[in-house]
């Protein structure tokens, strides 16, 4: 059974709305507990919708977001994870165009290890690997719905886009993965 | 280790389909108890599920490096520094800088220790006067001139836009030339960091801990671990409050003479000494007792000038006076002379 969205532990419903109007003031104090209450959940995302080595700085790019538009935050949710989880989705999409990420591309196309070499458990490597050749869109949706748990109608409010386009998305992520995995990560 | 399956995907049953749409909310509630019927009945739609299900869990069983604790501290440390100054590069009301800068404590416990080394070493301005260190250039780039003590221990890098001086033991004596958009002068201590604002300034490390921060020009924030963090200012030197309980400081200090800071749109209060108010950013609650006994304060001024402060807080309005005349005839050249001398009269 999937598992469904749990409140962040530990934080009174509405403490994320307070905090994140403290830090449209300028209130950095306020980030910090923004920071400590989904930073965690925030890196894991990143680091499976794109890889460990990037996760970092894209959490820290969704965080220097969240200072530029803290006022926008209307507090509709009792956590602000799902909106964070749209931002840091919306700098993973960007990434794409960066420079840097088609070096990083390039260096991993050439120091990149094959999987015979790999003594891990080879479906989980071709998992890993499957999941890498997503694209983003369906990695993003992929990740937000089957390890942490959101809904569609969630996912959708999310990246800002149809439920159809969620719905369409997961099927293909789905798809794309499982026919790697049979054809043994060939592809 | 068992492949995932490799049977056809082709299924013999037409309404396979429906596991997944049930799955992902595509169903209503009626055609989603019918197949689910449906899936007790048929074994290509449980297959079908269960495929479903088990890749679900191999999602989320991939493995995932969590960092370790010192590895998220400084990562933490790193973003909200990096959004700190994100936010110091905005436009900020200024009705809502204090709220600001009480935020700073958090983002970066940062350093405050400056100028009392000038008060440990004999005075670093009497030795170098305004010469001692080297005339800065002109606006544009941010421009520091660092000169240290012969035993100090420090060392200086660029690293992401910030200027980082790192001060391990000693005395470090600082001019910061910033523009409004120039690279961050930051000067890591052992207990925290000190910030520049566009300032002369002196810090004093011993024994692993930040004991003094005295300002000539412009304004230093000074943010320690053990401490909220303070703003210290010409005439208003801070000094390591070793055993007085730490006080709730404003973000706010006594404009105590001419600043070259950058940062035109800080609000400054200026109380009435008068009335009794004292800089916040140097109170510290030290009982009126002698200078030995005086925790704080790792020299004869130092004890001095705090009990004069507060005798001031207290309300002691004469008592205070007395004791500034006190300081400007024991030290005449004191650091604090400028505040003394406005206390006195």
């Amino acid at each position: 059974m999937r598992p469904r969205l749990h409140l962040v532990p530990n934080a009174p419903v509405g403490a994320d709305t307070e905090c994140l109007r403290r830090v449209a003031t300028g209130d950095v104090a306020a980030l910090g507990d923004v920071y400590d209450r989904h930073a965690p959940a925030l890196r894991r995302f990143a680091a499976r919708a794109t890889n460990p080595g990037d996760a970092d700085d894209l959490v820290q790019s969704t965080f220097l977001t969240v200072v530029r538009i803290a006022g926008t935050y209307d507090g509709r949710t009792d956590t602000a994870r799902p909106w964070l989880f749209g931002i840091l989705a919306r700098q993973i999409r960007q990434r794409k165009r960066s420079v840097a990420r088609f070096a990083r591309a390039i260096l991993r196309m050439h120091t990149g290890a094959s999987a015979t070499t790999d003594s891990r458990d080879p479906v989980a490597t071709d998992l890993e690997r499957g999941l890498r050749k997503l694209s983003d869109a369906k990695r993003i949706v992929i990740v937000l719905a089957e390890v942490e748990g959101y809904s569609c109608p969630e996912i959708a409010d999310i990246l800002d886009v149809p439920v159809g386009t969620v719905w369409t998305r997961l099927h293909h992520a789905r798809k794309e993965l499982r026919a790697y995995i049979d054809e043994g990560g060939a592809r | 280790m068992k492949r995932w399956t490799g049977e056809s995907r082709s299924a013999a049953c037409p309404r396979t389909w429906e596991i997944e749409a049930a799955r992902d909310g595509r169903l209503g509630e009626e055609a989603k108890e019918r197949i689910d019927l449906h899936a007790g009945r048929c074994a290509e739609c449980r297959r079908e599920r269960d495929d479903l299900d088990r890749l679900a869990r191999a999602l989320r069983a991939l493995p995932f490096a969590e960092p370790d604790d010192l590895a998220q501290r400084r990562t933490r440390q790193e973003v909200l520094r990096a959004c700190d100054a994100e936010i110091a590069g905005r436009s900020i009301p200024p009705a809502r800088r204090g709220t600001r800068f009480r935020a700073a404590r958090v983002a970066f416990a940062v350093a405050v220790a400056c100028v009392f080394a000038f008060a440990f070493a004999n005075g670093w301005r009497a030795r170098h006067g305004s010469e001692g260190l080297p005339p800065t250039s002109s606006a544009g780039t941010t421009v520091v001139d660092a000169v240290g003590d012969v035993d100090s221990i420090w060392s200086r890098v660029q690293e992401s836009g910030v200027e980082r001086i790192d001060l391990s033991a000693g005395t470090l004596h600082l001019r910061v030339r910033r523009p409004p958009n120039g690279r961050r002068v930051v000067v890591h201590v052992p207990d925290g960091e000190i910030e520049d604002v566009g300032t002369t300034f002196h810090v004093t490390v011993a024994r692993g801990r930040t004991r003094s921060v005295v300002v000539d020009e412009g304004r230093v924030s000074v943010r320690l671990a053990s401490a909220a963090p303070v703003f210290v200012d010409p005439g208003s030197p801070w000094s390591s409050p070793d055993s007085a309980p730490p006080t709730s400081v404003e973000g706010t200090t006594v404009d105590a003479g001419p600043r070259t800071s950058t940062r035109d749109a800080i609000p400054t209060t200026s109380p009435s000494l008068a009335k009794g108010h004292v800089p916040e950013s140097t109170v510290h609650a030290v009982p009126p007792t002698s200078d030995s006994s005086a925790p704080s304060a790792d020299s004869e001024e130092d004890a001095t000038y705090l009990r004069v402060v507060h005798l001031a807080r207290e309300g002691r309005d004469d008592d205070a006076r007395a004791a500034a005349r006190e300081y400007l005839r024991k030290f005449p050249e004191g650091f604090r002379r400028r505040e003394m001398e406005r206390i006195g009269r």
